[in-house]
């Protein structure tokens, strides 16, 4: 009983633990990535280094066609993106203009639904989106009209009027403080740059295929321009969550050794409890081996109990904490605010987690069993039978 | 002819920082269908003998032969299975296995010897009826009294249809009324399935129950008694 108890735990904390990790690299993963960076961007090879308009590129039929072929590219996003003042009154502050096509930049980022007053953008709207931060900060709502000055393609001077169609709310206070959205054509008008965006961000069906897609995209498109998968793009994201997933690997491995010396604790009370028993049973005549066997198939079968039991319990708690993140604390609020996004703790589901955790636990609890199992086989009936 | 045989036994327990000569120089015989009882102070090495003469400690010296096999010659492995088909014990207390039934401890013995099934649930009842607990086959030890207990013990010991019963104390642990039931059944069993009993006792009520004692100490027999049955 107190071996399955104790196996049921172990898996429980296993599977909680484990789930938080991979959860929250997958969190980080699809928020910084699918939300914002694309796990693929196209832009001219110069542009990476310096993000400057001039080296833009032209969004034209050829270019999307190649695009397009790509069996793992579900979607274009373009986007033209660049700098520039903003001010209302006496207020001005320096901002992130960004030009997009709202219907495909909704479908990858889900940006309309971070609207949280007024509108989304249409294809040609006349309008800006903000950063609810920057909002607050130039003290604009809805409606109101905010002035853009900046520089244009090749230098020419840009400036604008924009009434604000809503405010949109970013995790990341940065980028809350720094955003107006408008449409990609509204963008180009205001930039002067007709027909070209800074990159065009390609939604994957698959997103561990990004790397290969990206890859063979590159070799296939027209020189001075290059493909780039989001390794290549975000390594800084990449080794953070290479580096958590190591320290979260110790933290797991110290978890297992607890949970080792916890069913390996349970096991030797089993053994002794049941010590005169089994001198009993060897001194009347049940051979060792036999003895030694049955014990073992009795503990585990109890602890595979306890894996059972421990994966069904899990399940909906598992399920519970993806659906309803826990705020997180301390370091790990820090780390996650840090990569501008909400500090929550979300929970993953993969079946794989499930498996490999109820596997490496059934396993853990095997091991264990090397302890009944030796010292049955050198079990002497007479010590075992006195007090 | 001789059941069990014991030649020249000297047993010294060296694992202690003094080692202690707990046998030194026993000759013994018994001859099937005995009553036997072994008594003498405490240290004077019942406990250790019956041991010996049970395959579950190994001697210094000499030699025991049961049924003419010698078992010091015996690999672990056949000692174990020798004292499955040959002896029957029953010890001191906790003889039996908690999660099972009474039944089910006396039936246990005849699975590991692989009898077929008609034969253990006939031998299993009648030797329950046998020990006058034909009426709580079903109960497991922690339902049952202490004598009740070794009562079950008796019955498993015998469930092996061993060529003798080693008892180590077995009344030890019980009042008087119990100790009288467990003797009076053990006596009736050795009569009626000829069965060679041997067994250690303190108490003197068990002792004058023996139609031979056999007295030690200090690792010796310092006498051995036979009487005839009244
Ligand atoms: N495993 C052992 N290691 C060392 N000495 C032992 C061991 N078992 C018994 N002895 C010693 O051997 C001697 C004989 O012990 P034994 O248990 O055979 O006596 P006994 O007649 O059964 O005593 P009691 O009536 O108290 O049961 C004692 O001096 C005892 O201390
Ligand atoms: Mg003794």
């Amino acid at each position: 009983m107190i071996t399955i108890a104790s196996v049921y735990f172990a898996v429980i904390f296993a599977l909680a633990m484990r789930s938080m990790q991979l959860g929250s690299y997958d969190n980080m993963e699809k928020n910084i990535v699918g939300m914002f960076n694309g796990y693929i961007q196209v832009q001219d090879t110069a542009y990476w280094k310096n993000r400057s308009i001039n080296h833009s590129l032209r969004y034209d039929n050829s270019l999307q066609h190649i695009l397009r072929s790509d069996r793992n590219v579900s979607g274009l996003v373009p986007r033209l993106e660049s700098f520039a003042l903003a001010s209302s009154g006496e207020l001005t502050k320096g901002v992130m203009v960004i030009g997009i096509d709202p219907g495909p930049e909704d479908l990858l980022t889900q940006l309309a639904a971070r609207v949280n007053q007024g509108n989304y953008l249409t294809p040609t709207d006349e309008g800006v989106l903000l950063g609810e931060k920057l909002a607050a900060y130039l003290q604009l709502s809805v409606n109101d009209t905010l002035v853009l000055i900046g520089q244009g393609y090749h230098g020419v001077s840009a400036a604008g009027k924009f009434p604000v169609r809503g405010l949109v709310h970013y995790p990341n206070p940065d980028m809350s403080g720094q955003m107006v959205v408008m449409s990609l054509s509204q963008a180009q008008y205001f930039l002067a740059i007709e027909g070209r965006v800074t990159s065009i961000v390609l939604d994957v069906r698959d997103r561990a295929m990004a790397g290969e897609t990206a890859a063979s995209l590159d070799s296939g498109l027209p020189p001075g321009l290059t493909a780039m998968d989001w390794k290549t793009m975000l390594p800084e994201l990449v080794q953070a969550i290479e580096s958590d997933n190591a320290s979260g690997k110790i933290m797991l491995g110290i978890l297992y050794m607890v949970i080792g010396f916890g069913i390996l604790g349970t096991v030797i009370m089993m053994t002794a409890e049941r010590r005169r028993e089994m001198g009993v049973m060897v001194a009347v005549g049940l051979q060792r081996w036999k003895l030694a066997l049955i014990t073992a198939l009795e503990t585990l079968t109890l602890a595979l109990i306890g894996v059972a039991a421990g994966v069904v319990t899990a399940i909906p708690l598992l399920e519970y904490l993806h659906r309803h993140p826990v705020p997180a604390t301390g370091e790990m609020k820090e780390m996650i605010e840090e990569y501008g996004m909400e500090a929550v703790l979300v929970f993953s589901r993969d079946p794989a987690l499930y498996r490999d955790q109820a596997l490496i636990v059934a396993l853990i609890a095997l091991t264990t069993l090397a302890y009944p199992v030796v010292s049955i086989l050198l079990l002497k009936p007479i010590r075992a039978l006195r007090h | 002819m001789n059941v069990i045989e014991i030649q020249g036994l000297e047993k010294v327990y060296n694992e202690t920082v003094v080692p202690v000569h707990a046998i030194r120089g026993i000759d013994l015989s018994f001859e099937a269908g005995e009553f036997a009882a072994i008594v003498g102070p405490s240290g004077s090495g019942k406990t250790t003998l019956l041991n010996i003469m049970g395959g579950l400690d190994q001697p210094s010296s000499g030699r025991v032969m049961i049924d003419q096999t010698e078992l010091g010659r015996l690999s672990p492995r056949q000692l174990i299975r020798f004292r499955l088909d040959h002896i029957g014990f029953v010890f001191q207390s906790y003889n039996l296995i908690p999660v099972l039934t009474a039944r089910e401890n006396v039936e246990f013995i005849m699975q590991l010897q692989g009898r077929p099934k008609q034969e253990r649930e006939c031998r299993t009842l009648e030797l329950l009826e046998a020990v006058g607990l034909g009426e709580r086959t079903d109960s497991r030890p922690s339902r049952l009294s202490g004598g009740q207990q070794q009562r079950v013990a008796v019955a498993r010991a015998l469930a092996s249809r061993p060529r003798f019963v080693l008892a180590d104390e077995p009344t030890a642990n019980l009042d008087s009324v119990s100790t009288h039931t467990l003797l009076d059944i053990m006596e009736k069993l050795n009569l009626e399935e000829q069965m060679t009993f041997i067994f250690s006792t303190h108490d003197v009520r068990v002792m004058n129950k023996a139609r031979r004692v056999i007295t030690m100490e200090d690792g010796k027999v310092i006498s051995d008694v036979k009487r005839s049955a009244d």
